[in-house]
This record gives structure tokens, sequence and C-alpha cells, in this order.
């Protein structure tokens, strides 16, 4: 991804203002679909990257977007647990619970200067919007996605092949002459 | 074959290893219907992949008020094309330049004054008020190096009140950071007051998206100034000067605006924040060359804390003052292209009206909450008489429509800085 940070020769306190600056949203985004609460999303995001400091993360040199959103999702789920309600990893409940709404913004005229498919996106069930979010905002491999989710490879394959097939159903129906995404007829490769 | 098979949606994102792509290709090879599913799968994965990426700009910019990364490539892309583009804009604001330069006021410096890159970032002047010396112009390294030796005179750590008489002029730069602010927050948050060095006002002010007009049809900036009581001494005047620029372009660095005070007005200012380097991020950018591209849509916000000239004043100021129809002050912003070779300058000249706080507008309200926070967290010596309760209060006044919800979570932060001052 181009934006990724330029960690390399820079110091640690960039290197933790970069990584800050490349995952504040997505984790943001990420912790408020699971506790379905802005304020305590920002927290756990908080306590996320004040864990990442501690434990001298910055230091490492793979890649710390798994590390992230692990931290990131076991701390939401707990919040989760802790006000016992129904917990994500329900799968069950959660895969057949139908599409909801929680919008990936506060203000809609952010959304339509984002784009319909963030949209439609934002209306899949919780799991599916996960595997999509990690897969093309953050561009992790499906092993990274398995290891975050506490789930298989194979499972995040299922997950995502499905979402996607949702997406492409619901996008047809919405907005047939959007012009980021037109379903083509013949391969170009 | 059939196609809802997740075994293609991973070929099709490179998910899988070689033995399997062998096997999925060679299927995919005998059915159209699989490689229309493979090609469009792609399509959605690209649309996905740049609409995050947009998604994550637009937020970011709103963060950053800046793109500090300088984009080597971006006028190469842009081509000759934007250039001429570029120009024929400016031809245009060529035209419709404001020259109301009324007046000149007598210049205690040099000619060269003005160019000699005068940026307000880490100027520290040595004295206090009535007592700046037109040796000003130094650069900021060389007043840095002046701090460690400290002396008589040894920098506070802020910038002072500046007698109008020896220096009427004064820049800051249009280019500033906000990374302070989400450490300020991050502190906090962790149940720790920041540091004072980690509190940079104007980077705490920039933080917040403004709303300032946008600019006419013909012009990249807009340029706007109020003048209302300072809410923290209310004798004082607070000046709040906000820039919108749009037109995605590269600017020098050392683009800035000039304000000029009026001596027969103005006893004293004092530009607020903008004492030290800017915070870590700009370190980052240490190999930019001189040249900052900014995004289509930023805003700049700086205060001025000013002392009027009065007859009987608590200054020593022998002046007669001006009537208040006098202008107050003059703002020109000069922003230089170096791509195109081109200076883009707008002038506001000011008059005070005599505005109270209660009847500032939201936004002036509002950064002034984040500017007195900011000099409370700082122990500023001119945070005046205002408290946490204040700073609240200004900031919920201040607050409109907040569609973002950046403001309500600054109101959060200073109500949990209350709790762990009094703790």
């Amino acid at each position: 991804m181009s934006k990724s940070m330029r960690i390399g020769k820079a110091k640690k306190g960039q290197q933790f203002e970069a990584i800050l600056q490349r995952f504040e949203i997505p984790l943001l985004q990420y912790a408020r679909r699971i506790t379905r609460d802005h304020e305590k999303a920002r927290d756990v995001v908080q306590e996320t990257f004040i864990k990442f400091q501690r434990n001298g993360a910055v230091d490492r040199e793979d890649e710390p977007a798994t590390w992230l959103f692990t931290v990131c999702r076991n701390a939401a789920l707990n919040v989760c647990r802790k006000e016992r309600r129904i917990t994500y990893l329900d799968e069950q409940t959660l895969e057949s619970r139908p599409a909801e709404q929680p919008m990936p913004f506060d203000r809609v005229e952010e959304i339509e200067a984002t784009g319909f498919l963030l949209r439609i996106v934002a209306t899949l069930p919780p799991r599916q919007q996960e595997v999509i979010q990690l897969k093309f905002q953050n561009d992790l491999s499906y092993q990274q996605i398995a290891e975050i989710m506490r789930t298989s490879a194979n499972n995040v394959g299922v997950l995502l092949h499905t979402a996607l097939k949702t997406l492409r159903q619901r996008y047809g129906h919405v907005a047939e002459d959007f012009i980021s995404f037109k379903p083509r007829t013949t391969e170009t490769r | 074959m059939n196609i809802d098979d997740p075994k293609l949606t991973a070929y099709a994102l490179g998910e899988l290893d070689e033995a399997e792509i062998s096997e999925i290709a060679r299927r995919i090879a005998s059915s159209p219907e699989a490689q229309r599913f493979v090609a469009d799968t792609q399509q959605l994965a690209q649309a996905l992949r740049s609409q995050y990426n947009l998604e994550l700009e637009t937020e970011s910019v709103a963060r950053e008020r800046f793109i500090t990364n300088h984009d080597d490539s971006f006028w190469s892309k842009a081509g000759p094309l934007a250039i001429a583009a570029v120009l024929a804009l400016l031809a245009v604001i060529g035209a419709v330049v404001f020259s109301t330069n009324r007046y000149r006021l007598a210049s205690p410096t040099a000619p060269g004054y003005f160019s000699s890159r005068e940026t307000a970032t880490a100027r520290p002047e040595v004295s206090r008020f009535g007592a700046v010396e037109a040796e000003d112009t130094a650069q900021p390294s060389q007043n840095l190096r002046r701090d460690a030796d400290a002396g008589p005179y040894a920098y506070t750590g802020e910038r002072p009140f500046v007698s109008v008489a020896s220096r009427p002029r004064s820049t800051f730069p249009l280019l500033v950071n906000s990374a302070s602010y989400l450490e300020v927050r991050r502190s906090i948050n962790a149940g720790v007051l920041p540091s004072k060095d980690a509190v940079r006002i104007e980077e705490m002010i920039n933080y917040f998206p403004y709303e300032y007009p946008q600019p006419s049809e013909h012009e990249s900036f807009s340029l706007k100034v109020d003048v209302v009581a300072c809410p923290w001494d209310s004798s004082h005047r607070l000046v709040r000067i906000g820039l919108n620029g749009r037109q995605a372009m590269g600017i020098a660095d050392d683009s800035n605006i000039e304000v000029r005070f009026n001596p027969r007005r103005v006893a004293a200012y004092r530009l607020i924040g903008y004492d030290r380097q800017p915070s870590s991020k700009q370190s980052v950018n240490e190999e930019k060359r001189g040249s900052n591209r900014i995004p289509a849509e930023y805003t700049v916000t700086a205060f001025y804390e000013a002392i009027l000239l009065t007859q009987n004043g608590a200054t020593a100021d022998t002046r007669t003052p001006g009537t208040p129809a006098e202008h107050l002050l003059s703002a020109r912003l000069d922003v230089r292209m170096p791509d195109i070779d081109a200076v883009h300058s707008i002038e506001r000249v000011v008059t005070d009206t005599g505005s109270g706080f209660a009847d500032a507008p939201q936004d002036v309200k509002f950064a002034a909450a984040v500017a007195e926070f900011a000099m409370i967290l700082r122990d500023s010596e001119y945070r005046g008489n205002a408290t946490l309760e204040k700073v609240i209060e200004w900031a919920q006044e201040g607050k409109g429509a907040d569609v973002n919800g950046y403001r309500a979570d600054f109101i959060q932060l200073v109500r949990k800085a209350q709790s762990l001052k009094r703790g």
C-alpha cells in the first residue's frame, strides 16, 4: 500500500507517529463495528496503542497490522463481554442476523464522497464486514486475517467469497451506472 | 464449472499456492463464466481498495490539515496540462488581486526583512514586551542555540507581547502540523496530563476543521479575520485569522501570512503558539524540497492577542491613539508556488467593531477554547483568568454542528483533564 509507513531509518517516535497515522482510523472503524459504540471504540483503540508502545512493539520489524488488529479485536470483545452483551463471536447468531446499518461514518456527505460500495459493505453481517475491511483496507492475507479472527484461512476464504457475492448482487441492483466498479464481460489479462 | 466456489475468489485475489493455482487455472480456461467471475472479482477488489484509500485520505486530511509527505511524482504526473491550468487561473487571479494597502507603516526593519524567511516557527523573542530589538530576523536555529545559553533573558518557552512601535509586522507559516493534539489526547486518555513540551498550541488549534468561506471562483484561497474581546483577559482583543485553501498545488514552505498592526490602534500583540520547532512529523519530512503539496481542502487558523493603544492605558506608550474607525491591522497572504514560479497574494484590512466574546462566531469560540486549554496545560503565563470550566463552556457554545464528533470528543477530553487535575 502506498501510504504504508516509511519506517526504515526513522526514529522510534516517528515510527510510532507513522503507525498511529496509518492505523488509527482503520482500528477505530474496526472497533466501532464490534462495540457498536463510538466512545468505547475510541477507548479500545487508545488501549491498543498504549499496549503497542509499552510492549516495545514499535521495534518490531514485521508488519504491525496483525498485532494491532488482534489486540484491538480482543479489547473490543472484552468490552462486549463485560457488558454481557451477545458476544461478537457467537457466529450462528451473527451470520444469520439480518443486515444492520451501522454506517462506517457519522456523516452522510462523507459517505457519499467516499463511495457507494462502502455503504453496501456496511449492510453485510459483521464478520463479513470484518474480513472485507482487513483484506481490502489493510491488505492482509487470508492467513493473517485468520490469525486475527481466530479462525482458519479456509473460513476466511468462505466469508470473503460470500461477502463479495452479496456485494456484487446488491451493487448491481442499486447502481448499475456507478463508475468505479462496472462488472466487465471479458477478462483483460 | 461451479463459480460459487471460494477457491475462485481466492484465485482472483492471489491467495492460492502454486499447486492450486495451476489446477484452478486449468478449470477456468474452459469456462468463460469463470473467467468473467475472476475478472469481476478483481475489479470489485480494486474498487474496494480505492474506496477505502479515498476514505482514509479524506479522514486523514480532516485530521492532519496537511499532507506533509511531499509527493515527488505529483507534478511529473500532473504534467504540463495542470501547470497550464494553474497559469490560466493565476492570470485571472492577477486581475482580482486585492490592493487595499491604503497605508504604509514605518518599518523598523531592513528592506530584505520580508524575504528573510521570518517564519514564526521557533522564533522566540528574548525579552518582554516593549524591548524587542530589530535583530529578530535571525534564523530559528540560532534562536534555539541562544536558548541554550540562557542568560538573563532566557527564553521562557512562549512568544511574549511585542511592542507594535518597535515591530508592527508579524508572520506565521501556512504549513502547520496537528500531531500535538493526538499526543495530548493520548496522554490524557491514558490518565496522565501531558508534559508541557508535548503541548503545541497552534497544532492543537489546527487539529480541528473550521468553516471558512470558500475561496471565490477565481481564487485558490480565502482569508477571514475576526476581532472579538479576548475571553481570558477582557481588556485585550483576540484576533482570529482563518485561511481556507483549495486546489491541490505545490506551495513553498516559506509561504506565510503577514500581519501588520496599526501602531495608532495597537500597543502590543502576541502571536499565540508557534513558539517552537514543529513536532515530530516535520522531521519525517526532512528530504522535502522546500515545497509541500496542499490537499484540495484545508484550513489554517491562528490567533493574536492584542493590547489596544489607549489614551490613559496601562501601557507606557505616549502616542496619541487613533479612533476605533481606523483599521486595526492588515493581513496579507503570500503563497509561493515554486513549481510555476509564482506568488499569490491576498490582503485584508481589518477594523475592530468592538464585538464581545459572547457575539463571537462559533468557530472562534471553539478555537479560543482549544487555545486556552493548551495554555492551561502548558501553564502559560498568558493564560489569564480562565479555567477548565470556562474552556468547556466556550467549547460547548462553539460546538456547532460538529458533524464528525471531534468537538464533542474535545469536550470529553477537557473533562478528563479536569478530573486529572483534581486528582
